[in-house]
């Protein structure tokens, strides 16, 4: 069944948005988050990520290193995640590209740069 | 509740044995906490409407466990999946094929040939669709193990800081190997390896006798006692030369070498099945069945006479054809490697 226009933009915007889940992400865990406050951290930041990709994510980023995990096993068992060193690095690499990027995609689309017309 | 307790389960079924424990856990803890925002009480007194919001919102159990996954578990892969449907359109085309050639073939001569030929068709459906099965049960099973002992492309990219533009090999299609080739010969080496060693009752031809749907064995008594060892060894050795090509992708000298010995030891084999033969036993065993046309069994037994006597005289000149052309590529690569040592030397 063929895609609408509507349907094609959607996916891309969902594609757009899942390159820099990562970034959001790592920029959130420098203080410890388990999954779900993680997600109300950034959901109250405005950047609305699904629970099924979000946690399985932690899950990755750890597995490579990016990540450390502790559980907390009072009450309700939680597991806890910050940004390992390698993370802190990479979140430095990402913040810097992103900045760069979006200049660069400014100047692509023709848009203002820093406010000025 | 419980609906989490099941839904959690349902998840962690679909999991590696090894992290099962650790992400159920987290999962529902998760959930927990989730049902328990939205129901602004706690999980325990949560209405089910809420419960099944959350959950249908997280995604049905085996798509989240998929995504816990690292790596795509393919059976077959998208690499392999076009050889895959062309192997198994092949032998699933050809074994019908043969089927109703056989029974055509032994009808030719009734009175009543499309009822004859209709009735003993239908009574071959049962065992035609048995052999279908057996056959794409097979090919799958052969590309599943294929898929995991041939080498990942995706591996090659760790080693893209040690790659040099300046090694990329000379264009020469000639030493390239033909991967859809060599899988499928691998593939069709070990259907006939199955085929004649666990499953000799499909190496028949499909005959109409007395309007009863039978097989009769294509090859002969002798083949199976004295000639089959030979076979085996020949296709096991092929087997073995072809992984080693493909993971191969590009000829060196010692696949050429090696094809090279594969070719020259079919020629060999060859020649002992024409000296050794008869290889074929249909006609014998036509001849056996009373009420066969005896005309039929003529036709039949011209044909594998012509293979017989022909048809391996020809595959022998061939392969030996095949070794001279792997020797002639063989000795052109000290020819073809000059150009780049000298490359090398300028730079």
């Amino acid at each position: 069944m063929a895609q609408s226009h509507q349907q094609y933009a959607e996916n891309l915007q969902m594609e757009l948005r899942r390159g820099v889940i990562v970034l959001a992400v790592l920029s959130q865990l420098r203080q410890s988050h388990y999954g779900y406050s993680l997600r109300q951290a950034l959901v109250d930041k405005g950047f609305d990520v699904n629970e099924g990709t979000l946690y399985p994510l932690l899950r990755r980023l750890e597995s490579q290193g990016l990540l450390n995990s502790a559980w907390d096993l009072e009450e309700r068992p939680r597991r806890y995640y910050t940004l390992s060193e390698a993370g802190a690095s990479v979140l430095t690499e990402l913040k810097a590209e992103w900045k760069y990027l979006g200049l660069v995609m400014e100047r692509v689309l023709g848009e203002e740069v820093n406010g000025e017309q | 509740m419980d609906l989490i307790e099941r839904y959690v389960h349902e998840v962690g079924r679909h999991l590696p044995r090894k992290q099962r424990v650790d992400v159920e856990t987290e999962l529902r803890s998760l959930l927990q906490d989730m049902v328990e925002d939205r129901a602004q009480t706690k999980v325990e007194k949560a209405d089910e409407e809420t419960i099944v919001a959350v959950l249908k919102e997280f995604g049905r159990p085996e798509k989240v466990a998929a995504s816990y996954q690292t790596r795509p578990h393919y059976l077959i892969g998208p690499e392999l999946f076009p050889i895959f449907q062309l192997v198994l359109t092949i032998s699933l085309v050809g074994f019908v094929a043969i089927t109703v050639f056989g029974v055509v073939l032994s009808a030719r001569n009734s009175d009543a040939f499309l009822a004859d030929v209709t009735r003993a068709l239908a009574q071959a459906i049962p065992d035609v669709v048995g052999g279908l099965f057996s056959a794409f049960g097979s090919i799958v099973l052969v590309f599943a193990i294929l898929e995991r002992v041939l080498p990942n492309e995706e591996f090659a990219e760790e080693e893209e800081e040690a790659w040099d533009p300046r090694k990329l090999p000379a264009v020469n299609p000639s030493q390239e190997i033909n991967r859809g080739e060599t899988v499928a010969g691998i593939v069709f080496g070990i259907i006939l390896l199955l085929l004649l060693n666990v499953f000799p009752q499909w190496a028949g031809v499909f005959v109409m006798h007395d309007g009863q749907f039978a097989t009769v064995p294509l090859l002969s008594a002798n083949f199976y006692a004295n000639l089959l060892p030979w076979v085996n060894l020949l296709l096991l050795v092929s087997i073995g030369v072809d992984i080693y090509k493909v993971r191969l992708g590009r000829h060196n000298r010692v696949s050429r070498m090696l094809d090279i010995g594969v070719a020259l030891w079919t020629a060999v084999t060859i020649y002992i099945l024409i000296v050794q033969g008869p290889i074929f036993g249909v006609n014998s065993a036509l001849a056996e069945t009373t009420s066969f046309p005896q005309e039929g069994t003529a036709v039949i037994a011209r044909i594998f006479n012509m293979i017989e006597n022909i048809g391996l005289p020809i595959l022998l000149v061939l392969e030996l054809f095949s070794a001279a052309k792997n020797a002639y590529q063989l000795w052109q690569m000290p020819k073809m490697e000059r150009p780049q040592s000298f490359v090398e030397k300028a730079t």
